[in-house]
């Protein structure tokens, strides 16, 4: 049986306007008709503005962020469309830049929205002009202005190298503990941060004594007072005083540290500094830590650090029954590699027995020849000839090559005082080198700061690497060090335009290539 | 020629006029609109000024062809009096006891057919046929029950030598198509859908028209001007013709 359908077919009408031909709508009038006389785009914004920060190069997103975005960005196209002023009465569909020269300061979008009008839904193209002008953001207002700040973090350690101070940069780096930083300025012992206020350098603080064992002593200073309202300004310094010990340093014990350190022997190294100093005794394989706050009751420093080490060969090394975590003891066969003593070899003991073949190059303390507190001739205990600190390598050609490929970052400190500033240079350049060198033979080291990738430049900047003694020629591949894996390396963002500064100065690492 | 003109302002030249082959009703106390309708039509048909029940709203509560007049029931008896004496005597003047009492919104006619609203009383369609003297028939426009509103249609009732009426009609702009000759073949008027002041759907209150002449609100486009003259067959008439035939 055959249903009945109706003939629900709606005939067409003619546009009221134009008399053309259409399905009936609420308006009976065409889309072209009906767009003559409607403007949708009415109550939207067609001139804006957008604010700019020109030494920081980010734009406001209102009210206060300011974010750094490239021209044609998404996230520019956010910030454009969020300036934007009645908006919310259409629908927006699309939006896209239209190119512009950037000196001409605007920036053109092409939206299209959709609204409806009279029952029928109409879509419209249309430009906006953005005018891109100029202010200056708070944060590079009070970078302009010196004297803003409130709170300074003053971080000393009173030592002659500045490695302490390379690694707590590249430690601040990582975990961008200088963000809110307004200025750093390097003395000759050691950097001052300035912060806006308190908070913010407590803050600071707070992250450095996580890292190393510091005294901290905080004082105001009275700047200006009002009795009526019972307010003070007052300025803020924080002193943190690293304990002047570092790692690979050899210590000297006062008696009742080494007592309370487990009766480790008075003599002995410096294995590691963290928030504690961990101390080692070669001969009796003795481990300890030193608390921070043990430290500060009776200070003792360094009678030898990493600039009077020796190097060594090793001409045998036989292992004993003695160990500690990864550290084995062994009796070790030493020569002076650059000795001036036809024959003087040394039979010393060693916590590196794992690591250690004959061949290899080691790096220690030589006692016999190195002159060291008198403290330690009027002491009974146990002097040995040479402490061995680490194993080290040499500077191959393969390894010098290696060091285009990866660099670090860089935190920029305007000089300080001038005092005792002459000739510092080449002490810098030798800290840094011994800083490459560590990263470069520590893996554990490596992996608590970032290194970045570098495409390798053909001409280096600048030559840091003249202090560092070079050994070319014979050496073989096999004793080489194990070069930094690509995989270790964080791939460097595009310079923000805030840290760009930072980058300049972490091409100077690359100039420790030889070219012959 | 369709003629454009308002009301106080209003384009809604339907809700405020009658107009027939046989008189024209416009409200009392507005010369200016009155004097559009006299100058165009005093020559042939009478003009005259009126109230329901005091109202203006004279086109939405009255009904008639060039045969009769319906009035709603509220109408006063001075008024009725009023139009008895105004209109010319072969027009019956009536009241009609209609629960839905504005007539022209639910009655659509010309002088040969009625459209009715389906929910009005049996009454009223005996009424009709007796008073208008034509064939009633329940219809809705576009499932609108409002035909009076919806739609406005004449007649040409003189030209029976062209063995054909042409009344003319315009529909609500929703009609299906195969509604649209549904209609057409029971009205047996050319009919086509369309609209008036600017692309109003109400035609009922948006003109008037009789076999002549045509009015509407002053928003209507020239487009919508050219199609009530084309459907309405209003280009080459002569008023006088059918006042002779009808005379």
């Amino acid at each position: 049986m055959e249903q009945f359908k109706p003939d629900l077919a709606v005939g067409n009408i003619l546009c009221c306007m134009c008399g053309v031909s259409i399905p009936p709508n609420p308006s009976n009038k065409c889309a072209n008709c009906l767009r003559t006389q409607v403007d949708i785009t009415e109550g939207i914004s067609r001139q804006n503005t957008l604010i700019f920060c020109r030494s920081c190069e980010r734009f406001l997103q209102p009210p206060k962020s300011w974010i750094t975005c490239q021209l044609e960005s998404r996230e520019l196209l956010t910030i454009c469309l969020k300036a934007l002023k009645g908006l919310n009465k259409v629908r927006l569909i699309d939006a896209r830049f239209i190119w512009t020269e950037p000196h001409s300061r605007r920036v053109i979008v092409r939206l299209t929205v959709q609204k409806e009008a009279f029952g029928a839904i109409l879509q419209q193209d249309f430009d906006v002009v953005y005018v891109v002008k100029t202010q200056q953001c708070d944060h590079c207002t009070r970078t302009m202005a010196n004297d803003t700040w409130n709170a300074v973090v003053q971080l000393r350690q009173k030592v002659d190298h500045k490695r302490t101070f390379l690694y707590l940069e590249q430690l601040i780096i990582k975990h961008q503990a200088q963000k809110d930083c307004l200025n750093i300025k390097s003395f000759p012992d050691g950097i001052d941060f300035y912060f806006q206020n308190k908070h913010y350098a407590s803050k600071f603080a707070q992250f450095i004594q996580d890292f190393v064992p510091t005294r901290m002593k905080e004082s105001e200073q009275l700047i200006s007072q009002d009795f009526r309202s019972n307010t003070t300004n007052t300025k803020i310094a924080i002193s943190l005083n690293i304990a002047p010990v570092c790692r690979d340093d050899l210590v000297f014990l006062p008696k009742e540290i080494s007592r309370k350190c487990g009766n480790i022997s008075q003599l002995c190294l410096v294995h590691k500094v963290t928030q504690t100093i961990h101390l080692m005794d070669p001969n009796t394989m003795i481990f300890s830590e030193c608390q921070g706050s043990l430290y500060w009751t009776s200070p003792f420093t360094s009678i030898a650090s990493a600039a009077d080490l020796t190097e060594f060969t090793v001409l045998d090394c036989v292992e004993t029954d003695k160990s500690h975590g990864r550290f084995k003891q062994a009796d070790v066969t030493l020569l002076r590699t650059r000795s001036h003593d036809t024959v003087s070899e040394v039979i010393v003991r060693s916590h590196l027995g794992l690591l250690l073949n004959p061949g290899d190059l080691v790096l220690g303390y030589d006692l016999q020849t190195l002159s060291v507190s008198d403290k330690l001739g009027e002491w009974k205990g146990y002097v040995p000839d040479v402490i061995i600190v680490r194993k080290t390598f040499p500077q191959s050609k393969k390894r010098l090559a290696h060091r285009k490929n990866w660099t670090m970052k860089r935190l920029t400190a305007e000089e300080g005082d001038d005092d005792g500033k002459r000739g510092t240079e080449d002490k810098q350049m030798r800290d840094e080198a011994i800083f490459i060198r560590e990263i470069e033979e520590d893996k554990e080291l490596r992996g608590t700061i970032n290194l970045y990738k570098q495409e390798p430049k053909k001409s280096a900047t600048r030559r840091v690497g003249e202090g560092v003694k070079e050994e070319e020629g014979d050496e073989d591949d096999e004793s080489d060090v194990e070069l930094i894996e690509l995989k270790e390396l964080v791939e460097d963002e595009k310079p923000e335009p805030a840290q760009s500064d930072e980058q300049d100065v972490a091409q100077m690492m690359e100039g420790l290539s030889v070219d012959k | 020629m369709a003629i454009r003109t308002q009301f106080e302002n209003s384009s809604e030249v339907g809700v405020f006029a009658k107009l027939t082959s046989a008189y024209c009703l416009t409200p009392s106390g507005n010369p200016q609109f009155y004097s559009t309708f006299e100058g165009e039509l005093s020559d042939h048909i009478p003009v005259v000024q009126a109230t329901f029940a005091g109202t203006k709203v004279i086109g939405r509560l009255s009904v008639g062809n060039s045969k009769g007049l319906l009035v709603p029931h509220n109408t006063t008896d001075q008024e009725l009096q009023h139009l008895r004496l105004s209109l010319p005597d072969s027009v019956v003047v009536q009241r009609l006891e209609e629960r839905l009492s504005a007539l022209g919104n639910i009655i659509a006619c010309n002088d040969h057919v009625a459209l009715l609203h389906p929910e009005a009383d049996l009454n009223t369609e005996e009424i009709i046929r007796d008073v208008l003297g034509i064939d009633v028939f329940r219809q809705t426009i576009a499932g609108n029950q409002l035909v009076g509103s919806y739609c406005c249609f004449s007649n040409q009732g003189g030209i029976v030598l062209l063995f054909s009426i042409i009344p003319l009609f315009q529909v609500h702009p929703m009609t299906p198509i195969s509604e649209l000759e549904e209609l057409s073949n029971l009205l047996e008027v050319p009919l086509v859908a369309g609209t008036v002041n600017r692309g109003s759907d109400v035609i009922g209150s948006g003109m008037v028209a009789n076999d002549w002449c045509a009015f509407c609100g002053l928003d209507t486009t020239a487009t919508e001007m050219s199609l009530i003259d084309k459907i309405l067959n209003l280009t080459n008439v002569a008023p006088l013709h059918f006042t002779q035939l009808s005379g």
